[in-house]
């Protein structure tokens, strides 16, 4: 078996070429680099500002628009604020967890913080967005008893139907989020097995 | 800045090569995937600079930053749900003119039966490198990893009597 290696180490040598033509220079790689950077804060710079806008926005609407009067429509309202609160604690979590993730870690290091990542992604995709999601729409539809004192009853009925459409496409997008990341989540568990030899099954 | 631009050049010249074979025998002697990630490689690197800590070797450094880019390479493709490595290779038997070295690319080929962090490590040992310095790469004890590189190495030895 050794010769058998030893050949492949001699081809695995020659066949180290010098042709750089398939090799970006490096004014190209900074550049893309920087680029990448960038876009990646906007993003989540992004995300974060839409959350506290529409938080921003709802709180000033029951505040000056809609000042509800009943206790139970105050509840509602808190229940949905915290919500959306809780929504961006979670996004920052998120942040901070895959800022954790250094790839010149070692291989071991650098998986075990992507599989922190995708863990809590896990459970905030497959769990705690459906809660935050259900939590919101039941808030909401509390809100109905003290709107019926101020619209009329079609317009109501339109509201609510509507509402049902919008939580139906959202539990969509919250379920296909999940499933996407438990294969990501199954294939870093397979690395994580491939790397230690132990085998990780308490997440699958 | 411009010291970290001096230190990227050095590094950058000193390593492409090595980073450009391993991620050719990552993606089984796809060039233009290969291609691809290098270049990804070096983003990471340029982006990991300011973390060097004269812990290790760069060397070793670039060599983590490589292994763990492929890694995540595999992870980027299901979050995309794009085409896995398999699927995605071109079929180079069929296409003798782009790529005439047969022989680099069968070796290519069997490294790519291996299993994702079994090719990684194959590699290394290809490259020569010492089992300290690929268990300070991959996160294991020697022990260990020597356990790993001979069943890596038998496994090896089967495709090849296959081939």
């Amino acid at each position: 078996m050794s010769d058998q290696i030893s050949d492949l180490k001699n081809l695995w040598q020659a066949s180290r070429n010098n042709d750089d033509s398939n090799i970006a220079d490096t004014g190209h790689i900074i550049k893309m680099a920087k680029q990448k950077m960038k876009s990646n804060i906007q993003l989540q710079v992004r995300t974060i500002l839409i959350l506290i806008i529409a938080l921003a926005g709802i709180a000033a609407f029951f505040k000056y628009v809609a000042p509800f009067k009943q206790t139970l429509s105050h509840i509602a309202v808190v229940l949905m604020l915290g919500s959306l609160g809780l929504r961006i604690i979670i996004e920052l979590v998120s942040i901070y967890l895959s800022a954790n993730i250094n790839l010149s870690q070692t291989a071991l290091k650098s998986n075990h913080a992507s599989l922190t990542y995708f863990r809590f992604r896990k459970i905030i995709s497959s769990k705690v967005s459906i809660i935050i999601l259900v939590i919101y729409s039941i808030a909401f539809y509390m809100l109905t008893p003290e709107f019926s004192l101020y619209l009329d009853l079609g317009v109501l009925i339109l509201i609510d139907l509507s509402y049902l459409l919008a939580f139906a496409i959202f539990m969509w997008l919250i379920r296909n989020t999940a499933k996407k990341e438990m294969k990501i989540l199954n294939e870093m568990l397979r690395i994580q097995h491939d790397i230690t030899g132990e085998s990780e099954t308490k997440n699958k | 800045m411009s010291d970290n631009k001096a230190l990227f050049e050095t590094l950058h010249s000193k390593y492409r090569q090595m980073v450009y074979q391993i991620s050719l025998g990552f993606m089984k002697g796809d060039h233009d995937q290969a291609k691809d990630l290098s270049q990804e490689v070096f983003i990471n690197t340029w982006r990991a600079l300011n973390k060097f800590n004269n812990a290790s070797s760069y060397k070793t450094w670039i060599y983590r930053i490589t292994v763990n880019t492929c890694l995540k390479y595999i992870r980027d493709k299901k979050d995309k749900n794009q085409v896995s490595i398999d699927e995605g290779q071109h079929n180079i038997a069929d296409a003798p003119d782009q790529h005439p070295d047969r022989t680099h690319q069968s070796l290519y080929k069997a490294i790519g039966q291996l299993a994702e962090v079994d090719r990684l490590i194959m590699m290394m040992i290809l490259d020569e490198l010492e089992y300290d310095e690929i268990a300070a790469i991959i996160g294991i004890n020697e022990g260990n990893l020597r356990v790993k590189i001979h069943r890596i190495k038998k496994n090896l030895k089967k495709i090849l009597e296959h081939e």
